[in-house]
């Protein structure tokens, strides 16, 4: 199946290429619009005005959150090829020859950028934002083989936005978390902090070439974006429209969460997604212990675990404590020294 | 007439804090692993991304108490005491600087979410201020410029 999505850059109100936004009319039928009602279309009309969505815009939805019923997974890689051929136009395209980076023993290029490597589908790559794993193995006495689509979690106070030193990974009110390749140096601090070390890294291209390209940044990095586009055209991300088993449902996350709670009940299965990393917006549904399928799946650069994920701002944000507790501190400071100053003046006027 | 105690602990609180969050403030873009900071003694956690957030706030909560305390203090005594042509310099880009830097750490918290183009903007605010505040402060040093002179 082609799926074809012409893009525009629209500006944002600082100057950068903010969207890359499809033109009417030239994406693939709609199917399953139902899901999507007011808080997309919301977003997706200021989205498409080029302006930064406004928290205001969320109102009206909230985030949007994927449920994937694994088992249903056939690990026949039609969400794979569909994700590559709708996000074909986002894809990083470097110029000449890679910049010798220093120091050389710390800076690793990574170019997926050659023909055979922009292939690869069996891991996350930047030309590669979801891959199917799959865990075998035994539970309650039976044998499994069960098949995950993995790709960006969508985090809910999503690590590499926030700990983003430039401000190029952001989070849309809709919940999907982006990351800007006009603005992104590579630095590659949102793998580091994400709990499943998702962006993948393209050397060689990006804002850093314009710097100091030997010395700062390495690249852009690059992760699922929801189809953030197709969204705002009323449509479905492209894995979820293809699906011929329909593993993935998308709807506000009160209502995801919620339905994975009855589906696990059903089965008796288990959830995943729900409170890792403090929340996300993609869930899975399983009907073996994610433990067990974490034992089973390959892991690696690229291949993400299904491990339990502790909330990573949480401890951060424990410490921004002490910037509440500061104003008081330094209130209640000078009230002393003006009290210790009346005594003195006390002492001096007897 | 320059007003100055250098034997004030005060000071050296000030400078000790200011020194922690420019260094983890630089340690919050990917500088000190790619060149080695990371492996000097003592100074591995400058390495660690969320380490360095964490110490970045102690300072930079350090400096807001003292902040506030010397402004109230500051305008109890503006009669005796005033703010040097360098001072208000300093004063004002570490206001930029910290006010910046709350917002900032407001933006971390769950549910708080800031539009692409004011996320950019905040963050190139609190760089661009500190980093000035830095060169300012490093100029006073060598001109041995104090913060205040007593008033006339």
């Amino acid at each position: 199946m082609v799926i074809n999505c012409r893009v525009n850059n629209a500006m944002d109100p600082f100057g950068f290429h903010f969207n890359f936004l499809p033109e009417k009319g030239n994406a693939m039928s709609i199917s399953r619009r139902s899901f999507l009602k007011a808080g997309v279309i919301t977003a997706g009309a200021v989205a498409s005005a080029g302006l930064p969505v406004k928290a205001s815009a969320a109102d009206k939805g909230e985030a949007l959150c994927t449920l994937l019923d694994i088992r249903k997974c056939i690990a026949c890689e039609a969400c794979v090829e569909a994700c590559r051929e709708v996000n074909e136009e986002k894809f990083p395209e470097p110029k000449g020859a890679m910049p010798e980076m220093v120091p050389r023993d710390r800076v690793k290029i990574a170019d997926w950028s050659s023909e055979e490597k922009r292939e690869v589908s069996d891991r996350l790559t930047p030309y590669n934002w979801l891959y199917i794993q799959t865990a075998e193995g035994q539970y309650n006495g039976e044998d499994f083989e069960i098949h995950i689509p993995r790709r960006c979690m969508h985090c809910q106070n999503a690590p590499c936005s926030k700990l983003c030193p430039f401000g190029a990974a952001f989070i849309e009110p809709n919940g999907i978390v982006r990351i800007h390749p006009d603005v992104c140096m590579g630095g590659a601090k949102c793998k580091n902090v994400c709990p499943w070390h998702i962006p993948e890294r393209q050397s060689g291209v990006g804002l850093h070439l314009d710097l100091l390209p030997q010395y700062a940044g390495n690249g852009v990095m690059y992760k699922c974006d929801r189809c953030y586009n197709r969204l705002a055209e009323g449509e479905l991300p492209a894995c979820i429209e293809v699906c011929p088993e329909e593993v993935q449902q998308i709807g506000s996350r009160t209502e995801m969460v919620k339905k994975a709670h009855a589906l696990a009940k059903e089965i008796g299965g288990f959830v995943y997604g729900e409170k890792e990393n403090g929340g996300t917006n993609t869930i899975y549904v399983s009907p073996v212990p994610f433990e067990l399928l974490n034992q089973s799946i390959e892991k690696g650069p690229g291949k993400p675990h299904l491990a339990a994920a502790a909330d990573v701002m949480a401890s951060t944000n424990n410490w921004a404590a002490a910037l509440a507790v500061a104003p008081v501190a330094g209130i209640a400071g000078a009230l002393l020294q003006a009290r210790s100053m009346a005594r003195k003046l006390d002492g001096k006027g007897r | 007439m320059r007003y100055h105690d250098e034997r004030s602990p005060s000071r050296w609180i000030y400078r000790a804090a200011v020194v922690l969050a420019l260094f983890t403030g630089f340690g919050n873009m990917p500088l000190y692993g790619r060149y080695y900071i990371g492996d000097l003694p003592l100074l591995a956690w400058s390495g660690d991304f969320l380490a360095n957030v964490k110490v970045h706030y102690v300072a930079g909560a350090i400096l807001v108490a003292m902040g506030v305390y010397y402004l109230i203090t500051y305008f109890r005594g503006y009669a005796r005491r005033q703010l040097t042509a360098m001072g208000r310099l300093r004063a004002l880009l570490l206001a930029l600087t910290l006010l910046s830097g709350l917002v900032m750490a407001l933006k971390n918290l769950p549910g708080v979410f800031f539009p692409m183009g004011l996320l950019m903007s905040m963050n190139f605010l609190h760089m661009g201020a500190a980093v000035f505040f830095m060169l300012a402060s490093l100029g006073a040093l060598v001109l041995r410029a104090g913060w205040l002179r007593w008033a006339r």
